[in-house]
């Protein structure tokens, strides 16, 4: 057996943190996929606050594409060695 | 379907027919593209994956846009909407056990994800604007080009594509956005700036007389505006791109991209923000509010409360 981190989001269903990335701003992003229906997936981004982490949704579609991009570049030497 | 107001937006851009075409089939196909991103889909199948009408109509390109769709879905899962506000949930994990069988199966899930990001091309989206872009200028060469021979000697031709731009921003004050861009764009790579300089001119002569503009300053973001005046900046010779204060300008628009209120603008930026103001004032220009006062003193005080 291997521990994942999972969350409950505001939707009040529970999403397996599946994958982790950190932009070059600094920003850290959150791939998520539900752990009952896996059609349903989604990004989050966290933010710091001074009492602690919180997340929150996308700004818009340009960030939605550059974390993407984050995720592709990613897992592309991945799929290359496989 | 919204299709009258399909119509509107594609008429705004000038869609050719076979594009409008396309667009429709898409929109009917697959509804979860607002229609802004059909259109952009459209040209970029059209135009970087050189499908014709037939290709896409025949379902040649369904592979495609179901793979967008799929992405649409997930980035509409993602991204705050229009009009929804902000919400910050505590991070808060639990830890839990999965079989190996099970973490395999959501590692492939997000394989397929960056397989489908790949294959439609993500970053896409830069192409796809930049299309928009393109249009938009192709209508309004097209509207310079339909525009009668002025009667009154008085009246130029910059003075009437002016107008047709005005009159196409009071129908759709989005436009105006995409204009300021646009303009933005010929700015940066010199293509036929001195046209658009005159009929920027003009517009600001409108801006300070015409009460027709005050519904369109009513709706658009305060981004535009404030785009609007870095791009006057440039034109005078205010700001060269490769400065400092133009990076500081970019920086404090796109604080207002992400949240477009003076009230929520940082301290540092309120500090650019006067600056920025003080640079156009120099210019001796105003932008009209009312009589009384001008945008640029409203916004000076919101600035000021910072």
């Amino acid at each position: 057996m291997i521990d994942v981190n999972v969350i409950t989001l505001e939707n009040g269903k529970e999403y397996i943190i599946t994958d982790t990335i950190v932009s070059d701003d600094q920003n850290k992003y959150l791939f998520l996929v539900n752990k009952i229906d896996n059609n349903d997936i989604m990004l989050r981004k966290i933010i710091t606050k001074d009492d602690g982490e919180y997340i929150t949704k996308l700004d818009n579609e340009d960030e939605f594409e550059e974390v993407m991009t984050l995720f592709v570049n990613k897992h592309r030497g991945e799929r290359n060695e496989k | 379907m919204a299709n009258n107001k399909m119509d509107i937006l594609l008429d705004k851009v000038n869609f050719n027919s076979d594009c409008r075409i396309v667009a429709e089939y898409i929109i009917n196909k697959y509804t979860n593209f607002d229609l802004e991103k059909v259109m952009k889909i459209a040209k970029y199948l059209m135009r970087e994956k050189k499908y014709t009408k037939e290709d896409i109509l025949t379902g040649k390109a369904d592979e495609y846009l179901a793979k967008s769709s799929i992405m649409q879905t997930i980035a509409n899962n993602s991204v705050r909407q229009k009009n929804e506000n902000v919400s910050e949930l505590k991070l808060r994990t639990k830890k839990e056990k999965l079989s190996r069988k099970e973490l395999q199966a959501l590692l492939k899930i997000l394989g397929a994800l960056v397989l489908i990001a790949s294959a439609i091309g993500i970053t896409y989206q830069n192409h796809m604007n930049d299309y928009f872009m393109e249009d938009v200028s192709d209508k309004i060469e097209i509207l310079a080009s339909e525009m009668p021979v002025a009667d009154d000697m008085n009246y130029s031709y910059n003075e009437l594509a002016a107008e047709k731009i005005i009159n196409m921003c009071i129908e759709n004050p989005d436009l105006f956005d995409v204009l300021v861009h646009d303009t933005y764009y010929k700015i940066n790579d010199g293509h036929r700036l001195d046209s658009f300089t005159e009929i920027w001119n003009i517009l600001q002569t409108r801006l300070a007389n015409d009460e027709s503009f005050e519904p369109i300053y009513s709706k658009i973001a305060n981004r535009t505006f404030l785009s609007y005046v870095l791009n006057t900046l440039m034109i005078n010779g205010k700001v060269d791109q490769n400065s400092k204060e133009y990076q500081k300008y970019i920086e404090l628009i796109s604080e207002f991209a992400k949240n477009p209120t003076y009230d929520a603008i940082s301290k540092e930026n309120g500090i650019v923000l006067k600056e920025m103001l003080k640079e156009y004032e120099e210019l001796g220009l105003k932008l009209y509010k009312d009589s009384n006062k001008t945008i640029t003193q409203e916004v000076k005080e919101m600035g000021a409360r910072k």
